[in-house]
């Protein structure tokens, strides 16, 4: 009798829970207590815990700058993701099938016209390794932000994407889609395990700490910076008028087009200090957590706000720079 | 001792009386200094699931407001013409009596751009529609 109860109760469980419930909440709880942080650079993951600073940093790293990047196998995986516009989420990532061929080649520099333009082709790197990604906060909204792949399974991205540090929560769960155009995901979907942010951030939401790197799993066998390809990011100190690209998913375009587009714009470095830097190339809600990238498209800096004089006009826009500080947290956190 | 004990728990009553005479300064002074100023924009304030939302639009009904569900949150909800939270520490709705629904002037200089966006929130009134 026992068995039977049992035996109808776990098949109970496991025919009628839908699959997608299974899979929410993929990142757990965030529960940070600040006391058990000691530096302004302590690693926070998305359950709260703290790594100190001491046990990750690698003195090793002192002398190295720069890592490197990779273009991509160029494996296709396409999805098709327009329902994350209407409904915030998808049902199923099953494989579209669909003839995506390279018709066209792009050239491999970022630094385009003036103005924002949309990236017609995806499939080449970097723009393959600029990622749309879908967030789910605890209080069940649903919202997205743009993230760099900068290793086979990393993203950099902003911390404010992934934890508030005014009401102290995280998100619960984030999927990145890489090379995103005409709402397909050239590369597959590829689902957050975990993300790292600096104690600084949530204790402060200095705009200076603003960034965070998502850790993925991998997607029918290949993880997604070995199909899309990543970018490597390389510390700077001063990058006063150095030309910068900043390419991600702005909202405002995303909503005209009815469809997730890639659009950049290049421009210049108008004013800087030890760890920000400010433009006036244009963006949008959306487009927190775009790499600023350099003529070579290396990172060397993550967008993350707008800012507006006392009219409320917008006067530029801005983000923290690959600072030592920076480098150091980031480089580490791809090991 | 007790003499002790007795000027320890003063000196840390007089270091939360200067630390809360700080804030209740600045914050004054933040609300003064914003007094004169045109608000950054105008719109209304949503509270939903313990997340405040401003929102804009042209024809905003009271049924919208009060209807606000999470589907309204996506890129593709045309209900709004523009969405965005409100980071606010606790303290800038303290006495302004507002409420979900209410249409409000708003003051900042920084938004996160994430979507929706996230409003770095200086100062908040209430618009009064009788004046």
């Amino acid at each position: 009798m026992k068995k039977s109860v049992f035996l109808t109760i776990f098949l109970f469980t496991f025919l009628f829970v839908p699959i997608s419930a299974l899979a929410d909440n993929t990142l757990g709880d965030f529960h940070f207590n600040a006391k058990e942080s000691s530096h302004p650079l302590d690693r926070v993951n998305s359950k709260g815990e703290v790594t100190k600073y001491e046990d990750y940093s690698n003195k090793n790293l002192t002398f190295i700058n720069e890592t490197k990047s990779f273009q991509g196998s160029g494996e296709l995986n396409p999805i098709f993701v327009g329902d994350l516009l209407n409904k915030g989420f998808l049902e199923t990532t099953q494989p579209l099938v669909k003839d995506v061929t390279t018709n066209e080649v792009a050239p491999f520099v970022v630094i385009g016209p003036d103005g924002r333009t949309r990236v017609e082709n995806t499939i080449v790197f970097p723009y393959s390794a600029i990622t749309y990604i879908s967030l789910e906060w605890a209080d069940g909204s649903r919202g997205s932000c743009t993230g760099t792949l900068i290793g086979i399974d990393r993203v950099l991205t902003n911390g404010h994407c992934v934890v508030n540090p005014t009401t102290q929560r995280g998100i619960v769960s984030a999927t990145v889609y890489p090379g995103v155009s005409g709402s397909t995901a050239l590369f597959g979907a590829y689902n957050a395990i975990d993300y790292y942010v600096t104690s600084h951030w949530i204790n402060t939401g200095a705009i200076s700490q603003d960034y965070a790197v998502l850790v993925l799993s991998p997607s029918n066998g290949p993880h997604a910076g070995e199909r899309a390809g990543y970018a490597g990011i390389r510390q700077v100190t001063n990058i006063l008028n150095q030309n910068i690209g900043i390419y991600g998913y702005p909202g405002d375009l995303i909503r005209r087009d009815g469809a997730i587009n890639q659009y950049g714009m290049s421009g210049n470095v108008a004013s800087e200090d030890s760890q920000v830097a400010y433009y006036t190339i244009d963006t949008a809600p959306g487009q927190s957590g775009s790499a600023m990238l350099n003529t070579s498209n290396q990172v060397i800096g993550v967008h993350s706000s707008g800012f507006s004089d006392r009219n409320g006009n917008p006067v530029r826009n801005g983000g923290p720079k690959m600072s030592s500080f920076m480098f150091e947290f980031v480089s580490n956190a791809l090991n | 001792m007790k003499k002790i004990l007795t000027s320890k728990k003063a000196v840390f009553g007089g270091l939360l009386f200067l630390l809360i005479g700080t804030w209740v300064f600045s914050e004054m002074s933040n609300r003064f200094s914003m007094k004169g100023q045109e608000p950054t924009d105008e719109g209304y304030i949503v509270f939903h699931n313990g997340t405040k939302y401003f929102v804009k639009g042209e024809n905003i009904t009271a049924s919208d407001l009060e209807n606000f569900s999470d589907e309204d949150v996506t890129m593709f909800s045309k209900k709004f013409e523009e969405i965005a939270i409100l980071l606010d520490d606790g303290m800038k709705l303290l006495g302004t009596g507002i409420k979900s629904g209410d249409q409000v002037a708003i003051w900042y200089e920084e938004v996160l751009e994430s979507y929706p966006a996230q409003i770095k929130l200086m100062q908040i009134r209430k618009i009064d529609k009788n004046k």
